[in-house]
């Protein structure tokens, strides 16, 4: 059990990545949905203790493991958004040494958990290869390899599909969808329907805040009713947003067609629709948009 | 767009931290260069020549700062992932690559030419010691900038730019920047470079070759300043011409070459593949989950750190260390060490070669490693610290349960992995080396010293270099922050001249060794300096623990056991060594450091320089004991010496002066007087008579003598107790009677620094008779541990053995002063039997090769002394080995005894028949001095050597050319010409004539050779030996003779053109320079000559000269006798009739004529 307390962060040059973030992440996925620059990567790796907030706390099973870092890095599995490996040195190698790392120390269960893990990513035949010559759905298999080794019961996976083509990022959801259950996922994500599928609860982040949280069919039944549709031409587009609370503006079969929020039918030629978890990702980062465009404006 | 990458480029440039500290760092160092200008004794620090050396060292560190810039410049875009962004731009190669380097240069000049302007101000600063600075011409510091930083620079710029831009590796780049280094090391050994402190001379074929070809103008430098004497360093420019010349156009066309190199073979697409063998393609992942995946436990208990301690260092290494960059590092190392050994081993002094032993080995071998080790030292430290990082891998790394005390300590050892493996290599190279001479290898474990007093110094030096990176914000900052490390230790050192030199980074012990005591002299001062530095490591180390850098600008909280372990251990470490050396040198024996022995010495020398006249009276015997405790490194002496008044008047009162330095303890009382003064601060005692000392009376003094000795405080090779090898020159070391001349300070800068006149040297001319010195003897009983043995002077009376202590008497009555030494150590001997006078060499066990030889030698020369001097008055004559700590001087003779040091004579290499024997030869000389300097005491005035050392070196010569003949002398002669006008570039007084030298050694031996060859040539052997027999006989001991008395028997009747000669040399500083200008066949045998003289110094009159030639046939081999021309000086032009066969003409065959350059005397035939 994670749970996190106003944590803010601010960079050297004056960001505010993290802004009051507070958030409950039990077992299970738990999806970050946010846009990129939202702060997801900077509060997994708070999480992952590779750098200090500036305020609140993190409590893993009610330990502070800002104070206590060596703590949660031994329950810990972590797949960065961003990494790169030795070169020269082989999949197999390099596993092994971060199992070793990671505190397995009987050279024969090492050796199973290798393999096994190895097997599983079809990392298998090419353990051999150097990991720096793998194209990069292999090196995003082999990264979540590493972050399985040991017995992690907190695994922080950062944007791990990005980059990679749709059917290697469906497979690779199926396989983060098995880990197990009581075993505590932070998966962060700027695609909506990720976390519709996978995640159990999901946040939406946005400018460092948290600007929804919750089990994600919870979060579309608050707007289930409330979403309008129509097509429209793309030079209207600036007038319907003055007018409206447009969530999307989405191209289909070569026509333009903008979603609307609001509790009755705002005008004709509208139609109602079902709500999407993708409306609600809208809507909050609609809603937390125009905060700020109020706040600018004071 | 190539003006907008241009000025993109040197945006970016100077944007960078590195740069702007870089510039400051570089602009300290020139000033630190500049204040530390120096270019031999007495020359100005503001010389032309000194502040070329200056310059080729400050382009040397600007490598330093290349291996920085250009990784920075090139090879950024891969460090940070932009590679596949730039290289898909329309840019082209040229303006790319062109773009780069042009930035490059720009910041390197901007860089170098600061620090030039760093080195004019600090050049001009007055100098700490008081030596002369020099008048400042911007000139002289502008043409060694173009001439020596300004192609160096370039040169090293586009060969690591070259290496950048086509390897893409940053170790690449490092190893580049070590060979450069390298080559200079090599450069300097064999160009005499007095950075290298060696005098000995390539061939001629080999010089030209070396001239051209050593990058950094080295060699052709020394060629051109090589007999430069003082003057001319002084004032003299370097000149750009000649080979100098050749040499910088050379290399400046290899510079361009390598620009070219580096554009032509530049491909953008090479660099976007990583490695040569293809990126695997992708096998999507089959259908599968993790479901079921059985978890393991991960245990986190004890032995978890060295677990994964040993892990990290496994991986790192493979990372470090494979691929090419290191195996080429390793064969430069190689190529080095070999280099070094077969120059500084294989070619000694006259071209002897050094026993191939580890003893002596290690020395030569520590000095290049001392240079390079710290280089590998930081630019591995670099890559290693931002391993994880550089790789992008550090996120996976720092979220482990890895704890932060692996992540700092693996890095610490595999450096110290490193390290061992390039100091293995060294010892690969001394066994091998040791093999391929034919030596065996039986002192292996004499190379632990290697790993112990270079390789830990580097590793606690790399413990600092990956604090300092792990604070920093790139590596190339922390780079400069390491080298800046060494050089702000350099600079405290050379502020506070420190004794101890604790201070130094990298702290490197001595490296004196000696086969003889098994070690070093002062192996417990390197063990607590290394204890000391091991805690300052671990102190730094537990600091960078404590904010190590683990994450993203974390602090690594949560290793506080290991860090306050770490500080723990440290800094007791530190305390203890800290506490041991400070009781060392300031309870348990002063030490002081060297500016206190100089105020000291000038002290004395105020206090009682005035009473150096007052008559005192003079030592006849002395009944000495001593005991000497080389475990405790002591010895103590019980002794009485008779005195007697030599003067005409009665004496009320006598000054005895002990030297209270270096732990030494002295009780004197005299029989019937009383002491009225004790000056403890400089030893001087006075006593009163209770009734005056009558003239021809005698009184007694007793004293007792404690000397305690550490390795703490400089050697002193004169003076030393250790365990397996001890001499002592006990003479000087107890109390002397009135003022000892010899404790005042000889440099002149010095003494104005102190406010003392100029130093008068020897100079003194005055005419009255020195006191009469009466005979002097001595009975001395030694004792020392069972086993060893001590050996002084005169005959053995008799030896037993008592309390585990083996005792001996020594005795000898008649010494003409009271000067003796003994040693201790544990001796084999050698004897033999010469007209009944017994010859022994008493020597180490296992140093046997050259003791026949040496017994030869001295048994040869004391006969032929014999035969044409004059009768040896004593029964013994014999040699004594003593440690390689007194290499300072070769051999020392005393009366019967001559004390020859191990590395100079015993462990020389003399197994080749054909070569000098060196050996033989200084004991020749040594031999000599019993006749000269021994049974004929010359007056302490003015050419006082020259009845020393001149007549010793013709005593070697004499001996010599009745074994060898005329091809070994004329070597030998050509050598020490070569070696006179070599040291006399560093007189600090114009050179005065052998007739009134001082101190001064090389005009008497090297000067002196020639002069009495030149006798030889003109009297004849059989004369010149009549002279010296009849000059023995009239002024032998107690007459004290001079240097005219001598010229006076030697010159008697000489015809008047040699006589001219011989004067010039005995009582004229006179050189000449002979060149055959031409030789041109006009018909079958007739050859014209045109011969060019140049005579320097005080010959008065242009008079004709005689000179010689002979004709040469086609390998060289003389073709009659040589024949006679008159020229004059200036050019001289004449026909010479030439015997058949002639192919070249050589002048002055025989040597008459004292010249620098005996190259250009010979000349191949040519036609019209
Ligand atoms: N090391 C850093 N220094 C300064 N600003 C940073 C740093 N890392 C991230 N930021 C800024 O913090 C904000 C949040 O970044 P990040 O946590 O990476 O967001 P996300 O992962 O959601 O895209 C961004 O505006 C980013 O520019
Ligand atoms: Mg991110």
């Amino acid at each position: 059990m994670l749970s996190i307390t106003h944590l803010s962060k601010t960079y050297p040059g004056g960001v505010r990545a993290l802004d009051g973030v507070t958030l409950d992440i039990g077992t299970g996925i738990f999806g970050l949905l946010g846009p990129n620059g939202a702060g997801k990567s900077t509060l997994m790796r708070t999480i992952a203790a590779l750098q200090e907030p500036d305020q609140g706390s993190i409590l893993w099973d009610g330990t502070d493991i800002v104070r206590y870092p060596h703590l949660v890095r031994q329950v810990l599995g972590y797949l960065p958004q961003d990494f790169g490996v030795y070169p020269k040195i082989s999949a197999e190698r390099l596993l092994d040494h971060m199992a070793v790392l990671k505190g397995l120390r009987d050279k024969k269960e090492r050796r199973r958990q290798v393999d096994e893990l190895l097997e599983r990513t079809n990392l298998a035949w090419c353990r051999r290869q150097a990991v720096a010559q793998f194209s990069g759905g292999m090196r995003q298999r082999f990264g979540i390899a590493q972050a399985l080794l040991g017995d992690p019961r907190l695994i922080i996976v950062d944007e791990p599909t990005a980059g990679l083509d749709p059917e290697e990022r469906n497979r690779f959801h199926n396989l983060l969808g098995e880990i197990g259950e009581n075993i505590t996922i932070v998966l962060s994500t700027h695609i909506v329907e990720d976390v519709r599928r996978l995640c159990g609860k999901a946040a939406v982040m946005a400018g460092g805040k948290v600007l929804l949280e919750g089990r994600p069919d919870h979060l579309v039944e608050q707007l289930q009713g409330r979403v309008w549709r129509r097509s429209a031409a793309r030079a209207d587009l600036p007038q319907w947003r003055q007018r409206h609370r447009v969530l999307s503006d989405r191209l289909e079969a070569g026509r333009c067609f903008i979603r609307v929020l609001a509790d009755h039918q705002p005008e004709a030629g509208f139609e109602p629709c079902p709500a999407h978890l993708e409306d609600a990702y809208f809507a909050a980062l609609a809603a937390h948009e125009g905060e700020v465009a109020v706040c600018s404006a004071t | 767009m190539f003006r907008d990458l241009v000025r993109f480029e040197l945006g970016y440039q100077f944007s960078q931290t590195l740069i702007r500290v870089a510039v400051a760092a570089f602009f300290l160092l020139g000033f630190f260069l500049g204040y530390t200008l120096y270019a031999g004794p007495n020359v100005y620090r503001l010389a032309p020549i000194a502040i070329a050396q200056g310059m080729v060292l400050l382009s040397l560190s600007s490598f330093f700062g290349l291996a920085l810039f250009t990784g920075n410049a090139v090879l950024r875009d891969r460090t940070h992932g932009m590679e596949p962004l730039v290289h898909t731009t329309p840019v082209t190669f040229f303006s790319f690559l062109s773009s780069r380097l042009l930035g490059l240069i720009v910041v390197v000049f901007l860089v170098v030419g600061l620090a030039g302007l760093g080195m004019v101000i600090g050049g001009t600063l007055p100098s700490p010691h008081g030596a002369e600075v020099g008048p400042l011409r911007i000139s002289a510091f502008l043409s060694a900038f173009f001439t020596f930083t300004v192609p160096n620079v370039f040169l090293g710029l586009s060969l690591l730019f070259c290496v950048a831009t086509l390897c893409r590796g940053q170790i690449a780049v490092y190893v580049a920047g070590i060979a450069l280094f390298i080559v200079y090391i090599v450069g300097s050994m064999l160009s005499n470079s007095p950075v290298m402190a060696q005098s000995k001379q390539l061939s001629a074929d080999e010089t030209k070759l070396a001239v051209l070809l050593d990058p950094f103008g080295v060699f052709p430098l020394y060629e051109q300043v090589r007999y430069w004497d003082l003057a001319a360093k002084n004032t003299q420019l370097i000149l750009l011409e000649g080979d100098l010349l050749a040499n910088r156009l050379i290399w400046m066309t290899v510079s361009l070459a390598l620009c070219c190199i580096a554009y032509r073979f530049f491909r953008f697409r090479e660099a976007a593949t990583t490695g040569r063998t293809p990126a695997i393609v992708n096998r999507p992942l089959a259908v599968s989950s993790f479901a079921g995946l059985q978890p393991v436990r991960p245990r986190f208990g004890g032995g978890f750190v060295l677990r994964t301690l040993c892990s990290k260092i496994a991986v790192d290494m493979q990372l470090m260390v494979r691929g090419l960059p290191l195996l080429l590092l390793s064969l430069l190392c190689l190529f080095l060490f070999g280099m070094v050994l077969t120059e500084e081993m294989g070619r000694g002094d006259l071209g002897v070669p050094l026993a191939a032993r580890a003893a002596l080995i290690i020395p030569e071998l520590q000095d290049p490693m001392r240079i390079l080790g710290p280089l590998v030292v930081i630019f591995f430290t670099a890559e290693w610290a931002w391993l994880e990082r550089e790789h992008r891998f550090d996120g996976i790394v720092d979220s482990s349960a890895v704890p932060s005390v692996v992540l700092w300590v693996a890095k610490w050892l595999g450096l110290g992995c490193l390290i061992l493996f390039l100091i293995s290599l060294a010892v690969m190279v001394g066994a091998g080396y040791q093999l391929v001479r034919g030596a065996g290898i039986h002192d292996l474990s004499t190379y632990a010293r290697l790993y112990g007093f270079v390789g830990f110094p580097l590793w606690f030096f790399a413990g600092w270099v990956l604090a300092l990176q792990n604070f920093l914000p790139n590596k190339y900052l922390g780079m400069l922050a390491g080298a800046g490390l060494l050089v702000l230790a350099r600079a405290l050192r050379n502020l506070f001249q420190w004794e101890l030199s604790f201070l130094t980074m990298p702290f490197f012990p001595a490296p004196h060794m000696s086969e003889m005591t098994g070690g070093g002299y002062g192996d417990d001062v390197a063990f607590w300096g290394m204890l000391l530095h091991l805690g300052a490591a671990l102190l730094v180390g537990a600091a960078a623990l404590f904010f190590l850098r683990r994450g993203h600008k974390r602090r690594a909280f949560g290793v506080m056991r290991p860090v306050a372990v770490l500080a723990v251990v440290g800094l007791t470490a530190l305390v203890a060594s800290a506490g041991v050396v400070f009781y060392k040198t300031h309870f348990d024996m002063q030490v002081a450091s060297g500016h206190e022995i100089e105020a000291w010495r000038a002290g004395y020398e105020k206090t009682y320089r005035a009473t150096a006249d007052r008559p005192q009276p003079v030592y006849r015997a002395g009944r000495v004991q001593v005991d000497v405790f080389p475990e405790r490194r002591r010895y103590q002496v019980t002794a009485t010496y008779r005195f007697m008044n030599p003067h005409a008047h009665a004496l009320e009162q006598m000054t005895l002066t002990t030297p209270p330095l270096r732990g030494l303890r002295c009780r004197t009382r005299v029989e019937g007087a009383n002491r009225k003064d004790v000056d403890s601060r400089f030893g001087v005692e006075t006593y009163v008579f209770e009734t005056p000392l009558q003239p021809g009376e005698e009184g007694q003094l007793h004293f007792e003598l404690t000397v305690k000795q550490s390795g703490f405080g400089s050697m002193d090779g004169e003076h030393y107790v250790l365990p397996g090898g001890s001499y002592i020159e006990l003479s000087k070391f107890v109390p002397n009677f009135g003022y000892l001349a010899h404790l005042e300070l000889t440099n002149d800068p010095l003494r104005r620094k102190f406010g003392l006149p100029a130093h008068s040297g020897w100079g003194n001319d005055d005419d009255s008779d020195p006191p009469t010195q009466p005979w002097f003897s001595l009975e001395l009983t030694a004792s020392a541990p069972a086993g060893s043995r001590a050996l002084s002077l005169g005959r053995l009376e008799r030896e037993w053995e008592s309390d585990g202590r083996h005792f001996s008497t020594f005795r000898i009555d008649q010494i003409s002063s009271h000067w003796y030494a003994l040693s201790v150590g544990d001796y084999a001997v050698a004897e033999t039997t010469v007209d009944d006078v017994r010859v022994a060499v008493w020597y180490r066990p296992g140093h046997e090769a050259n003791v026949q030889t040496m017994l030869d030698a001295a048994a040869g020369a004391l006969s032929y002394f014999q035969t044409h001097w004059g009768e040896y008055p004593y029964q013994d004559l014999r040699i004594v080995e003593i440690p390689a700590f007194s290499a300072r001087f070769g051999a020392t003779s005393y009366a019967t005894t001559i004390f020859a040091v191990e590395s100079r004579l015993f462990l020389l290499d003399q197994q080749d028949e054909d070569a000098f024997n060196m050996v033989g030869r200084i004991v020749a000389h040594e031999v000599g001095h019993q006749w000269w300097g021994g049974m004929v005491n010359p007056a302490p005035v003015a050419g006082y050597r020259m009845l020393t050392e001149v007549l010793c070196e013709y005593a070697e010569s004499a001996v010599f050319a009745e074994w060898y003949g005329w091809d070994e002398e004329r070597f030998y002669l050509d050598e020490v010409a070569a070696k006179y006008f070599f040291f006399r570039g560093y007189d600090a007084v114009e050179e005065p004539s052998l007739h009134r030298i001082g101190g001064e050694t090389h005009p008497a031996y090297f000067k002196g050779a020639h002069a009495m060859h030149l006798a030889t040539q003109f009297l004849g052997r059989e004369t010149v030996n009549q002279r010296l027999a009849a000059f023995f006989e009239a002024h032998r001991f107690p007459a004290r003779p001079r240097s005219t008395d001598l010229l006076a028997i030697l010159l008697e009747d000489v015809p008047t053109p040699q006589r001219v000669r011989l004067e010039e040399l005995f009582k004229r500083v006179v050189t000449y320079d002979l060149r055959l200008r031409e030789a041109n066949r006009d018909t079958d045998d007739l050859v014209h000559l045109a011969i060019q003289v140049e005579i320097q110094g005080d010959s008065a009159e242009n008079r004709p000269m005689e000179l010689e030639w002979i004709a040469l046939d086609q390998k060289r081999r003389p073709l009659g006798e040589p024949q006679t021309v008159t020229v004059k000086a200036g050019d001289t032009a004449v026909r010479v009739k030439v015997p058949l066969g002639a192919a070249s003409i050589e002048v002055d065959p025989r040597r008459l004529y004292l010249e620098a350059n005996r190259g250009d005397n010979r000349r191949t035939i040519t036609l019209p």
